[in-house]
């Protein structure tokens, strides 16, 4: 079934609009942001609410690396570079605390690395922001190029999240997040573990900032590290369902298309509608749609069940 | 003699203003089983703690096969082949029983070499001899407590240990019970050849099984010896019994 | 210079203060991260600049019904949409729920009052002393003495009232404050009400020296946990003390490197303490004086 769903994909943007298949990119991207946070949140048990400064970190690497001539790709790679070691610096000291401090922390280095790029202004053009170098291509061949490049990194994303549930270093993972007082007793380098989950979650959030910087071609402080942003992916991956590889995915989805349909239709009214529908998921629906989908059928069986032996 | 495995020499660890475990020394050899004991509160397990890393600011040294280990963080502790079970059992809640014991065989001692086929093979050993195997895809949150204690001492088996220390593997067993976990131990000692350092407070079992006995009283050591010294030694009778009783003994004759 | 640098950051520190308070009291002994607390704290404001504008209360006096709007507020949300989401989930969990919120109250203030700044001007904003050469204006002094108030007033409350103590039993040792007949789940409601007034008057209160909109909320958010994370948690020294030292580390950087930078010094300051005194200067575990 994912089969078909995945041959659906690559020929949607052939028969779609541009309006859609740039509206089904951005789902792959936040699918990508929502899936890196659930590596944290699903797995480790952390809940990074700053994540998005990885996003704003590969942007303008990005940015300024091609400013400055260097290809894409390098640049690209320059802004994993520059997240892995923020993420080292950082994360050491700062993720043996306790989750609610590492939860903080998060959205204190996100501002703080916003307002450095606000203020370097020889660096970072400041609130003007950085232009990237145009594409010559026709605007239907760039959407196209985007949307696949975005669902690359989307496949990338599950490719690593199913590597990494299958081997080791996802053995260490769920024992640090189960105990992590008996994961250490066990041999477990619980910092390391801790460290080395937020480079591979931070590395992929970055490589969205710096696809997305080049698609917008222009970025600034206030989009890229937007804290909305992580805490928006927050909720995609507890609306599609918590540590599944699907779930934020399908969060993603979900909310991409509510955020449009409320965005064209209540624009005064978005941020606090989003608010209502986040209130309603949580009161009812508090372990995501994927897992409170699969929990309806199996009740369901059951009482069917139920009613056959009764017959 | 068999060789020095384990030398802690007058450590100490103190919470604030209460010294729980104050100039503690002894000796580990090879191969031995020793049997740790004392009151409630004397410390025990906070040894344990201080011999595996956790507290970060303690005193003394601690040696580990001519090593000094005393700095060293707990999962550093583990690579080295010390285990340990802890007193209130902590199973990894949401992981499998199997997937349990194949934790600790994955960054034990030799986790390092270890696929992760290999390392379920090894959980499968683990946990045939401690007769969890039947139970190897239950969730932990399903386990009776005798089974979580197994499931601990499986569990630190997986890590390939040369150096085992239990915390009370034994509270809340039935007879019939600590009959088989001594079974266990003697066979992991003799058999494997795993030196074991034992916490517990069923005198029977101390007894019987331990070739030596440290006893703790708060915070100090107050007697080693073999399981009859002990039995005979004054200060330990007092630990236990209380002075009065001493005293009484001792008027009363023998 | 020095002194006017100082007194400067001293009288911004009292506001500091009480914004800490609050924050540090849901955090602490509620054990909830509010993120809708900026924006409780403008609500406060608008409550205080309508009262002003159209029935024209005095503008300290309305500090009054803003803390008390924001108290049952703060009742309803915990009771209603908190209380449930803790029972249910994690701890971040709980915190997404006070992001919603936020949402909602961000939305609603700017349906009313769109996002245009406002500010209060009242017949003593212009009244000023001149102490050894430099100008202080009568509201900053009545603004610091005000928060002090409060702040004591708070404290006064936890420590010598039966709710007071109750509360922070409750925070201490949940079970046995239920032993002895506390309703836990109420005293917890009761303190993250107390923080939200405590954010609505110090919103309030600084509606009448700093210009306000909707916009600000992310930025007094952002304050407030470096004033928490500077001084500790649950702690009212705690709260002072990362207060007035952010008072004066945003004093001296408006004069050094201007104030644009102000919010980015305060953030760099709190993640350098994060990374070598995580529990701040003096973080307890609880409401502890």
């Amino acid at each position: 079934m994912l089969l078909v769903l995945f041959l659906v994909l690559i020929v949607l943007p052939f028969i779609l609009s541009g309006y859609w298949i740039r509206l089904i990119t951005m789902v792959f991207m936040f699918a990508v942001i929502a899936k890196s946070i659930d590596l944290m949140m699903g797995y480790l048990g952390y809940v990074p609410f700053g994540n998005v400064v990885f996003f704003g970190l590969g942007a303008y690497s990005a940015g300024i690396g091609m400013s400055h001539g260097l290809p894409f790709i390098v640049a690209m790679l320059l802004g994993i570079l520059v997240s892995a070691v923020v993420c080292i610096l950082f994360g050491t000291p700062v993720l043996r605390l306790r989750g609610h401090y590492f939860a903080v922390a998060s959205i204190g280095l996100n501002g703080a690395l916003m307002a450095i790029a606000l203020n370097a202004t020889g660096l970072t053009g400041g609130a003007m922001g950085i232009i990237f170098p145009v594409i010559s291509l026709p605007p239907d061949m760039i959407n196209k190029v985007f949307y696949f490049s975005m669902m690359l990194l989307m496949l990338l994303a599950i490719g690593i999240n199913v590597l990494i549930i299958r081997s080791r270093i996802g053995f260490a993972i769920r024992s640090i997040k189960s105990n992590e007082d008996a994961a250490r007793s066990l041999g477990v380098n619980t910092t390391f573990y801790k460290t080395a989950t937020w480079v591979i979650s931070a590395s992929l959030t970055s490589i969205a900032g710096a696809v997305y910087g080049y698609w917008m071609s222009y970025i600034s402080t206030v989009d890229v590290f937007n804290v909305m942003v992580s805490v928006t992916s927050i909720l995609m991956v507890l609306l599609g369902g918590v540590g599944t590889i699907l779930g934020p995915i399908l969060g993603a989805g979900i909310f991409q298309v509510l955020s449009e349909v409320i965005w064209s239709q209540f624009l005064e009214l978005h941020s606090g509608i989003l608010g209502v529908i986040t209130i309603l998921v949580i009161l009812f629906l508090p372990r995501g749609v994927l897992t409170g989908l699969r929990e309806m059928f199996q009740a369901r069986a059951l009482s069917r069940k139920a009613v056959k032996t009764n017959e | 003699m068999s060789k020095l495995l384990l030398e802690a020499k007058e450590i100490s660890v103190h919470f604030g203003a209460l010294k729980a475990v104050e100039k503690v020394s002894f000796d580990i050899r090879q191969g031995e089983l020793i049997g740790f004991i004392g009151p409630n509160g004397a410390g025990k397990t906070t040894t344990i703690n201080l011999l595996t890393g956790v507290y970060r600011k303690s005193y003394g040294q601690v040696l580990f096969q001519g090593n000094d280990i005393t700095a060293i963080t707990p999962n550093q502790v583990a690579r080295l082949g010390i285990a340990r079970t802890f007193q209130i059992t902590k199973p990894l809640v949401g992981m499998s029983v199997e997937e349990n014991v194949m934790a600790g065989a994955l960054f034990g001692t030799a986790g390092r070499n270890l696929s992760v086929k290999a390392a379920r093979q090894k959980a499968a050993e683990c946990l045939d001899l401690t007769g969890m195997n039947e139970k190897r895809d239950f969730p932990v949150s399903k386990l009776t407590v005798p089974d979580r204690k197994r499931l601990e001492l499986a569990r630190s088996l997986a890590t390939d240990p040369t150096l085992l220390l239990l915390d009370e593997v034994m509270a809340g067993l039935r007879p019939k019970e600590i009959d088989e976990s001594l079974e266990l131990i003697k066979t992991i000692n003799e058999k494997m050849n795993i030196t074991i350092l034992f916490i517990e407070h069923v005198m029977r079992a101390v007894m019987s099984i331990s070739q030596r006995i440290i006893v703790l009283n708060t915070g100090q050591k107050i007697a080693e010896g073999n399981p009859k010294e002990i039995s005979e030694n004054p200060q330990v009778i007092e630990a236990y019994l209380g002075r009065k009783y001493m005293e009484r003994r001792s008027t009363d004759g023998e | 210079m020095l002194f006017e640098i100082v007194l400067n950051g001293l009288l911004l520190g009292g506001l500091y203060t009480l914004m800490g308070t609050g924050f540090s009291l849901q955090w602490g002994i509620s054990g909830i991260i509010n993120l809708a607390y900026g924006g409780m704290m403008v609500l406060g404001g608008y409550i205080a600049f309508a009262l002003h504008r159209f029935i024209n209360l005095q503008p300290i006096i309305s500090t009054i019904p803003a803390a008390i709007v924001l108290f049952f507020f703060g009742l309803l949300v915990y009771n209603y949409l908190l209380r449930p989401t803790i029972k249910k989930g994690s701890f971040f969990v709980t915190v997404i729920m006070t992001f919603a919120v936020e949402l909602v109250i961000e939305n609603f203030m700017l349906l009313v009052w769109a996002s245009d700044y406002r500010i209060i001007t009242s017949p003593y904003s212009s009244i000023g002393f001149d102490i050894a050469g430099f100008h202080l204006p009568l509201i900053k002094a009545l603004i610091f003495g005000l928060s002090m108030l409060c702040v004591f007033l708070v404290y006064w409350f936890m420590n010598k009232t039966k709710t007071g103590k109750s509360i922070q039993a409750s925070a201490l040792n949940p079970a046995g404050a239920r032993f002895i007949g506390i309703n836990v789940e109420k005293m917890y409601m009761y303190n993250f009400g107390i923080g939200c007034a405590i954010a609505a008057v110090a919103g309030a209160l600084a509606s009448n020296i700093n210009a306000f909109s909707v916009v600000l909320t992310g930025g007094l958010l952002g304050k407030v946990f470096v004033i928490t994370v500077l001084g500790g948690l649950g702690n009212i020294w705690g709260a002072a003390l990362g207060g007035i030292t952010l008072g004066l580390v945003e004093s001296i950087g408006t004069i050094t490197v201007g104030p644009e930078y102000n919010e980015a010094v305060g953030l760099i300051v709190m993640v350098i303490v994060l990374v070598f005194r995580p529990r701040g200067l003096i973080g307890k575990k609880f409401w502890d004086v």
